[in-house]
């Protein structure tokens, strides 16, 4: 199933991944308020945004099904769902863990986590709805209904923090132009977490994405002779 | 060359006092991102046996074959007859 260029994708995922999760947790400088603690930025941060833009190409996807009836975007937008749903519960996992030492809780009902944990539900949602009928056009047909009314939310989780005084923090300025914010040291390897996990994100679609393709095109003649294939080199 | 923040290993896994916080954290997104790894390739596991159990229902071993050659051979038919 590992074809073309998936296995150098998922190569160039792991080195990033590997060499900024290693660099964040043992060589980037503590900070100087929140000390050791901060380093689940290196997850945190890149599994946050990813949750707000899975949902935005699982809301692309929707919309394409929709006008232009491409079936192949139905089986992307059907692949985003779980895994932008994981990473939404790592956001609000991770974020929680981060709030009890630095904001004494783990929990607050402030305007953007509020707002992720609605994203959350939403995707389940998504999810449910779509294994709720028995048949794939019906299913598609209504996942992509609330899929598209769920957009609504994404401005709201991106500007909480603008909008509204509550807790959470503005994003931070890197230290690019104003020396006063994060330094490069700090920084640096968030990007290398960062475009490691926009590559584990479109893997894992990927992968899922043929498992749906398999399953829907049975009838055709290639799907035939792939399982004939896999059936003689079992 | 960025070095390395702690004195020891044990003092790494401590983290300043936030072991816990900063390893359920990356724990937690480990498991989470190892499932979804894992899943499909299960999930294509699971996939072809059906589609498999599902050519063998219709048609037998034999039947299937046969049905690929046939097809294979309407094609070629129509190639040449371009």
């Amino acid at each position: 199933m590992t074809t073309g260029f998936v296995p150098w994708l998922a190569r160039a995922t792991f080195l990033l991944l590997g060499i900024g999760l290693v660099w964040g947790l043992g060589f980037a400088p503590p900070d100087y308020q929140m000390g050791d603690n901060y380093r689940i930025i290196y997850i945190h941060v890149p599994t946050a945004s990813g949750a707000i833009w899975i949902y935005a190409m699982m809301a692309v996807m929707a919309a394409m099904h929709m006008i232009w009836n491409i079936k192949v975007a139905d089986m992307v937008a059907k692949s985003c769902a779980l895994i932008g749903a994981s990473f939404c519960a790592v956001a609000l996992v991770t974020g929680a863990f981060w709030g009890k030492p630095t904001w004494g809780t783990y929990w607050i009902w402030d305007a953007k986590l509020t707002a992720t944990l609605i994203l959350f539900f939403v995707y389940v949602g998504v999810m449910a709805l779509r294994s709720a009928f028995d048949s794939d056009t019906a299913a598609s047909k209504a996942a992509s209904v609330l899929t598209l009314v769920g957009v609504v939310n994404l401005p709201i989780i991106y500007y909480a923090a603008y909008w509204w005084n509550t807790l959470h923090q503005r994003s931070s300025e890197l230290g690019v132009r104003d020396a006063s914010a994060n330094p490069p040291e700090i920084w640096i390897p968030a990007v290398f977490s960062g475009f490691g996990l926009i590559g584990l994100i479109f893997v894992i679609i990927i992968l899922h994405t043929r498992n749906e393709i398999l399953l829907r095109e049975r009838r055709a003649q290639w799907v035939q002779e792939l399982v004939q294939q896999e059936t003689d080199n079992a | 060359m960025p070095e390395f923040r702690f004195d020891s290993i044990a003092d790494f896994f401590a983290m300043g006092g936030y072991g816990f916080y900063v390893w359920v954290s990356y724990g937690f997104f480990a498991v989470v991102m190892g499932f979804n790894l894992w899943l499909p390739y299960r999930q294509r596991a699971n996939t072809l046996r059906l589609l498999q159990a599902r050519q063998l229902r219709q048609h037998g071993q034999a039947g299937i074959e046969s049905d690929l050659r046939q097809q294979q051979d309407a094609q070629q038919q129509q190639g040449e007859a371009h």
